[in-house]
């Protein structure tokens, strides 16, 4: 199968200023050489803590952020290098759907012209056409078309994501980043959302970049999946395999952390010390190296060099040589 | 072998007289702490867990809150009945409380050491809490002297510096910083003497959490109630925080109160667990039973409707428990959880179910879950 997208060497540096003359004095690398290829239809993760810069990979494709390098190949064109109109008419290929459900709607908007709004913007459909597409697409979403005139506040959490949801869906995009769309929903809304995403993939044969840290939902929904771990990918692996089989030390670090809903598995776990580096000054050769054991243990030269992501087989790429 | 309870919680009732109403947030809880054992409260948000909590640390604010009934013993003493100086002395020295959200319950103007001893000196009289805010205060008065532009001021200059040295070095001599010292030492801290005069903004997340934990520990508190402790930290620092828990447990023997939505949380940590719907108990008992026969239909939906990380992908959908969590003003007539179960009868519709004990474990449910049974 072909990719639908593919990212080469993307890079993301937001500039810090300093001094009298506000020059660069440093840059927080967010996003620092990353490629990986999505193909149609799939869903792939992107995990890692925060800070590792998943969120800003997402936006960096959808060029909500200008990428500081790299290229992003959408269905075969650069979406790096569009303009104006032309950028303007690939957007409605891609959406995205927010994390936080109360920030990220107009409060002052009825519900109604939050989801149509995207069809304004693109000029697709007149008023009344579009009052049809918007109850078409909230009957879909699993909301009563009636509360089209209502506002955002006068829903639940779930609700409100459903909304999101919706908005993203309007443009019948091919491809959806959605950036932690579960995590401010309570527990049993989760399940709910997570299931009309699936559906919702079936349905309109959707491909997703799916950024989470939830491990769990993470293997629910995904086809492969990314762990990031300060701006870069350490793992990338199909689903299954990254977690019956990691081979990264941080991800097998994550893994161990996660804690399971199941008393009776009470489990030794290696502890990850001490927290994430600065994205600032990155510790130089494998990233990871302030805090794997592997390294504490075995005194890898894990300091110097650069780390890759190397093919195992099996589509199962790690950036660790020294760890299987 | 039964431990001996510390605190016992009976049929408490905490409202919220609001002006659209009156709400309900606990109704009718009663739950027992033992000494030693964690006792994990889980829920939705809105459910009444934190606010039995602070009821339990008469931290209500009131109005529009209001304790309306019930006792809360601890060791035989109804912390309800007891005058506010009393209660005030009983708040982090025998009952303390760790938040959610360790960047605001830290306050940003202070070093963390002087925030830490502030409790030791108010509960257990070591002297020292004090004397950083005279630092404070006295080093600002002459340094911002000094900074007027006149040379017969040079001498005051000399004194702001010296006088802020030797108060810095006279606090650090005081019983309440070493003790200080102490605590962050055993939360894991690494080299605490610095981090003492550190302030909230130079630590990372984790990092203020386990100084809410040393605040929190520093008058070796018989129940310790964590209110969402782990929620804004990552897996990996919330994996650190959890076996810090633990350790801290077993080496003073507390009790922990944990209150949470995270059920894999609550597996891990759990001797106890009170499932709470809309203020109420719905199923409370041992937790390695709860998880393996959860009798009331909520229980049961809560564990079969999150997605797991330690079992192979399903290529079915998630079970889910539909609809929402009912709005607190309008409750539903009958067992507040009807309109999303999947047991429902008319029975339930109608009349609240009353809490049973089944096999030593509490049931709030006409139709529970029993093994026979689907």
């Amino acid at each position: 199968m072909k990719p639908l997208l593919e990212v080469k060497n993307l890079k993301k540096y937001f500039p810090i200023y300093g001094g009298v003359f506000s020059r660069v004095v440093a840059n927080v690398k967010a996003v620092d050489d990353v490629s990986f290829s999505i193909l149609d239809g799939e869903t792939l993760s992107l995990v890692g803590e925060s800070g590792s810069g998943k969120t800003t990979c997402g936006k960096s494709i959808l060029r909500l952020y200008n990428a500081t390098s790299g290229s992003v190949l959408f269905d075969g064109q650069d979406v790096m290098a569009m303009q104006g109109e032309r950028l303007r008419k690939m957007r409605r290929q891609m959406q995205l759907i927010f994390q936080d459900p109360y920030g990220s709607l107009n409060p002052r908007l009825p519900v109604g012209e939050i989801i149509g709004e995207p069809l304004v913007v693109h000029n697709l459909a007149t008023a009344k056409e579009r009052e049809e597409q918007v109850m078409e697409i909230m009957e879909i979403v699993g909301l009563r078309p009636e509360y089209l005139h209502r506002y955002p506040h006068e829903f639940s959490g779930g609700q409100r994501q459903r909304i999101g949801i919706a908005r993203a869906l309007i443009l019948q995009p091919k491809f959806i980043v959605c950036d932690e769309p579960v995590s401010a929903l309570d527990v049993s809304i989760q399940s709910q959302v997570i299931n009309l995403l699936q559906d919702l993939q079936e349905k309109f044969k959707l491909t997703y970049l799916f950024v989470a840290h939830d491990m769990a939902v993470v293997r629910h929904m995904s086809t492969r999946v990314a762990v990031m771990y300060l701006g870069k990918i350490v793992e990338l692996a199909p689903g299954e395999e990254l977690f019956t089989n990691p081979m990264h030390p941080y991800t097998k670090a994550l893994l161990d952390a996660v804690p399971i809903p199941d008393p009776e598995k009470k489990k030794q776990r290696s502890l990850l010390e001490g927290d994430i580096p600065s994205p600032i000054n990155p510790p130089r050769g494998c990233r990871f190296h302030t805090r794997c054991e592997y390294f504490a243990r075995n005194k890898f030269p894990c300091q110097e060099g650069n780390y890759d992501l190397v093919d195992v087989g099996g589509g199962h790429f790690t950036a660790c040589p020294y760890v299987k | 072998m039964e431990k001996e309870v510390i605190l016992d919680v009976k049929n408490l009732r905490t409202y919220f007289y609001t002006s659209d109403g009156v709400v309900p947030a606990v109704e009718d809880v009663s739950i027992q702490i033992h000494k030693g054992e964690t006792l994990g409260i889980v829920g939705e948000s809105g459910c009444g867990k934190s606010q039995t909590m602070l009821s339990v640390m008469r931290l209500i604010q009131e109005p529009p809150g209001k304790i309306v009934s019930g006792e809360i013993l601890f060791h035989g003493e109804n912390l309800l009945k007891i005058p506010v100086n009393k209660m005030r002395r009983i708040r982090g020295a025998n009952i303390s409380m760790i938040f959610q959200e360790p960047m605001t319950s830290l306050n940003p103007v202070y070093q963390v050491g002087d925030q830490i001893a502030e409790s030791l000196t108010l509960h257990q009289g070591l002297r020292g809490w004090d004397l950083g805010y005279r630092v404070k205060s006295w080093g600002m008065f002459w340094t911002w002297l000094g900074m007027l532009p006149f040379s017969f001021l040079a001498p005051v200059r000399e004194n702001a510096r010296n006088l802020k040295k030797k108060l810095s070095r006279l606090k650090v001599e005081t019983p309440a910083w070493q003790r200080t010292a102490e605590l962050l030492k055993d939360v894991g801290i690494s080299d605490a003497e610095r981090r003492l005069s550190n302030y909230p903004f130079e630590m990372s997340g984790g990092m203020r959490q386990r100084v809410m934990i040393a605040m929190a520990m520093s008058c070796n508190p018989e129940i310790l109630i964590a209110d969402e402790a782990t929620t804004a930290l990552d897996v990996t620092i919330q994996a650190q925080i959890l076996e810090l828990m633990k350790a801290l447990k077993r080496k003073y023997g507390m009790a922990i109160a944990l209150i949470t939505h995270n059920l894999a949380v609550v597996a891990e940590m759990s001797d106890n667990i009170a499932v709470m719907y809309a203020g109420k108990i719905v199923e409370y008992g041992d937790a390695m039973s709860l998880f393996k026969t959860p009798m009331h239909p909520y229980t049961w939906g809560l564990l079969h409707s999150i997605p797991r990380v330690d079992e192979p992908r399903t290529d079915g959908k998630l079970p889910t428990i539909e609809g929402m969590v009912p709005n607190p003003y309008n409750l539903p007539v009958g067992c507040k959880f009807h309109p999303r179960c999947f047991r429902a009868t008319q029975k339930c519709k109608e009349i609240e179910p009353t809490l049973d004990t089944v096999n030593g474990r509490q049931v709030r449910c006409w139709n529970m879950i029993t093994e026979g049974g689907n």
